[in-house]
């Protein structure tokens, strides 16, 4: 048997002894400056090894021998304690970019099937009163912080909920599904589908329409998200992406957490445009379905690309008065079509932050859908 | 969760090194200094960390608990000073068991939430009253399992004592719970009555926050044993309300600074954006990236002076037995640089390069440690030891009760 150096503690106190350790048959023989001591091979216990870690030999009698002669160790102890499979595994070069790979390809298939696939089974099973409360809630709340009452003339309103009520029973839907009009507020031209069949449609958004065909696209496109339950699987998905983050990374601290917002944010958004595409391949059928036509919904979001470029043309002049520039001269070259291309090309640059996918592809999507139609 | 450094409250690492002391003169024995090490190395905590993570993904987390034990070990193991390292000793099972009551408890509260508000809120409130046990059972458990030179750690609290730390805490989360009549103020002017509350408790947790923590450190630290030998910190609570103060006007200058940085680039961009030029086309790239620079910077300077300003003060004011006593010089410019770095690092290798932020962060908080002994270390005497069960830690974890505060 091979003896071997170590340090000894004997656990009564913090003193470092040098010592030298054979085993002779069954008999572990620790032989140090201020005398010996003897174990039964049995009685010992060789902690589980781990990469770059000192070899830890613990006696019955509390002591404990620490040494680097791992070679030593495994001849005199035997390999068994030793060499966990932990241990083996994070050795083996193989097996960690086996395990690399695993990772990357559940993350990607969670991230791609997992989780939706999860917030959908649990979104059917969610009792409806669950929702209804969520719904109230958060109109609640918008009404708290962005909303005011809508003032829109009775006309127009009336002939919205005429429109949607058309849509809402084609749609098969509920008819506890139910339209709210408000305005705006900050957020301007919008339309929102809540969580238990709430659609609010803003003032700005409806006036901002060339009709009211184009309203009813829009809410199609609502009743979409209403249809396949997005508010409450975008509520249920997030919850399962962070607490997903978090168990995969969450026990390594306050910088990792800062540095997994930005992707979890993104995956966030991701999920969004999968929806919104959902949203309008549902409002495109039902559109049809109700003798109208998709061609609607590409003219409501041109209109609704012109008003976030007039919005953003309004900021720019402010910007040339404050700085003494002049007003460009309309450029020849620039028909609608360039302008559009330009549009789409910012657009799809914006691909991965923007919650709605880029505007060019729905209004295609949507003529595509049309073209089946129109004779 | 927990923190990066995890050895931070770990009474192995927070080991106070003492200054030269006066003694009398015939037993004048000069102290003697011994630096702190960190020996691990990303290549080979990148091995255990995926291991420790593929297995958690294929036993859907029961790993985890062995995963937990294996990384402190790699920690604990690696940490060298005065020729000796530091061991872990926790026991996967004792962890796995904690996790599982944490999960019942936590499973029950948030089902019973969804059907019974009511029952949910007493349940609520019930863990609430019990948080100050979590915490000590999670100190006791962590100073417990960990050793220097085959003597344990130790911790012991009462009830009382961390009560009388966190109580202002307790206080400001049930604040909006004590109004009422909240519900029926709403109706008459609700955005008014709404911002007033969130900005009191705003101000609130603001005003509490300093002596959360200072209590806590303070808390850890007396309660704390090597051996027989108790820990003591001989700083006020006034000194962490002076950082506070300083990371608040730290905080106010980054945002005017990076501010007036941000309007200039882009301004700049919207100028040349204005005929359809160049900044048209590259101003959304250019907003995301500003956005991420600047959230990394924010955080990253925020982060690096709490941490190195707390954890200087701590450790700096800090004895042991009145033999030893422990130097920090944590940098904030430095700590800084290495959050930013990890930060992108982790961002552009989809979390894989977190090993290699985790050593480095390890590597440079040793190396800026050091003790200073007036006896030998060789002294220091154990004690009768006794288990310490892990339940307290795992659900201070996982109702995210962060001891580091």
């Amino acid at each position: 048997m091979i003896p071997f150096e170590a340090d000894y503690y004997d656990g009564k106190s913090a003193k470092r002894i040098a010592a030298t350790i054979r085993v002779v048959g069954d008999v572990v023989v620790v032989a140090h400056t201020q005398g010996s001591a003897e174990y039964a091979l049995s009685t010992t216990r060789v902690q589980s090894q781990l990469k770059g870690v000192p070899c830890r030999i613990g006696f019955p009698d509390g002591a404990v021998a620490i040494t680097n002669d791992h070679a030593a160790v495994k001849a005199d102890f035997g390999t068994g304690s030793a060499q966990t499979l932990a241990h083996r595994l994070e050795s083996h070069l193989g097996f960690v970019i086996t395990a690399l790979v695993g990772i990357v390809v559940t993350v990607a298939l969670g991230y791609f099937y997992g989780v939706p696939w999860a917030a959908h089974e649990i979104a059917k099973r969610l009792p409806d009163g669950i929702e209804s409360q969520l719904a109230e809630a958060s109109i609640k709340s918008l009404d708290q912080v962005i909303f005011k009452p809508s003032s829109l003339n009775e006309n127009l309103r009336a002939e919205t909920l005429k429109a949607f009520a058309e849509l809402r029973v084609a749609s098969d839907l509920p008819s506890s599904v139910r339209m709210e009009f408000r305005d705006g507020g900050w957020i301007g031209a919008n339309a929102l589908a809540l969580p238990g069949g709430v659609i609010v449609i803003t003032d700005q958004l409806i006036s901002a329409m060339p009709g009211v065909p184009e309203t009813a696209a829009v809410l199609a496109h609502e009743l979409g998200h209403v249809q396949h339950r997005h508010s409450l699987r975008q509520v249920l998905q997030s919850s399962i992406t962070a607490l997903a983050a978090a168990a995969v990374y969450g026990d390594v601290g306050s910088l990792t957490t800062i540095a997994i917002t930005a992707p979890t944010v993104l995956a966030h958004n991701g999920y969004s445009r999968d929806f919104e595409r959902e949203a309008d391949t549902f409002a495109f059928a039902l559109l049809k379905k109700t003798g109208r036509s998709p061609t609607s919904f590409a003219i409501a979001m041109r209109k609704l690309e012109k008003v976030q470029r007039d919005n953003s043309a309004a900021a720019n002049k402010e910007v040339r008065e404050k700085i003494g520039i002049p007003e460009p001269a309309p450029s020849p070259a620039e028909t609608a079509e360039t302008s559009d291309k330009r549009n789409a090309d910012t657009k799809s640059n914006f691909g991965y932050l923007s919650t709605h996918p880029a505007t060019a592809e729905r209004i295609r999507a949507a003529e595509a859908a049309a073209a089946g139609i129109v004779p | 969760m927990q923190d990066i450094s995890v050895n931070e409250y770990d009474p192995a690492v927070t080991l106070p090194p003492v200054p030269p002391p006066i003694v009398a003169p015939t037993t004048f024995v000069p102290p003697e200094a011994y630096s702190f090490r960190f020996t691990g190395k990303a290549g080979e905590f990148f091995g255990i960390w995926i291991v420790n993570l593929f297995l958690n993904i294929i036993t859907l987390g029961i790993y985890s608990a062995w995963a937990k034990v294996r990384k402190k070990r790699y920690f604990y193991g690696h940490t060298w000073v005065a020729d000796a390292n530091f061991e872990y000793h926790g026991n996967p099972i004792a962890i796995l068991k904690g996790r599982l009551i944490a999960v019942a408890v936590f499973g029950a509260y948030s089902g019973i939430g969804h059907f019974m508000p009511k029952v949910a809120a007493i349940l609520a409130f019930g863990l609430f009253a019990a948080a100050p046990w979590f915490i000590a059972r999670s100190m006791a458990f962590n100073a417990f399992n960990s050793s220097y030179r085959n003597i344990r750690f130790r911790f012991y609290a009462s009830y009382i004592d961390v009560l009388k730390a966190i109580w202002p805490v307790a206080l400001v989360l049930v604040f909006p719970l004590l109004m009422p009549e909240l519900d029926a103020a709403e109706k008459v002017k609700p955005p008014t009555v709404f911002w007033v509350i969130a900005l009191l408790q705003f101000m609130a947790i603001f005003a509490v926050y300093p002596y959360a923590i200072g209590a806590i450190k303070k808390l850890h630290v007396n309660h704390s044993q090597y051996g027989v030998a108790p820990f003591t910190i001989g700083v006020g609570i006034g000194a962490f309300y002076k950082i506070f103060l300083l990371a608040l006007l730290l905080g106010f200058a980054m945002v005017i600074v990076i501010g007036i940085a941000v309007g200039i680039v882009v301004a700049a961009t919207m100028v040349m954006g204005i005929n359809g030029g160049v900044g048209a086309y590259i101003m959304p790239t250019l907003v995301t990236i500003l956005a991420i620079v600047v959230y990394f910077s924010m955080g990253s300077m925020l982060l690096a002076y709490s941490k190195s300003r707390f954890g200087n003060l701590v450790f700096n004011h800090t004895r042991l037995d009145q033999q030893v006593s422990f130097n920090s010089s944590l940098r904030l410019t430095k700590l800084a640089k290495i959050y930013f770095v990890n930060m992108f690092a982790i961002l552009f290798s989809f979390g894989l390069a977190i090993p290699w932020a985790v050593i480095r962060v390890m590597r440079y908080r040793a190396e800026c440690l050091s003790l200073q002994a007036s006896s030998s270390l060789d002294e220091f005497i154990g004690g009768v030891s006794a288990q310490v069960g892990a339940t307290g830690e795992e659900l201070g974890e996982f109702f995210s009760i962060d001891l580091s505060l």
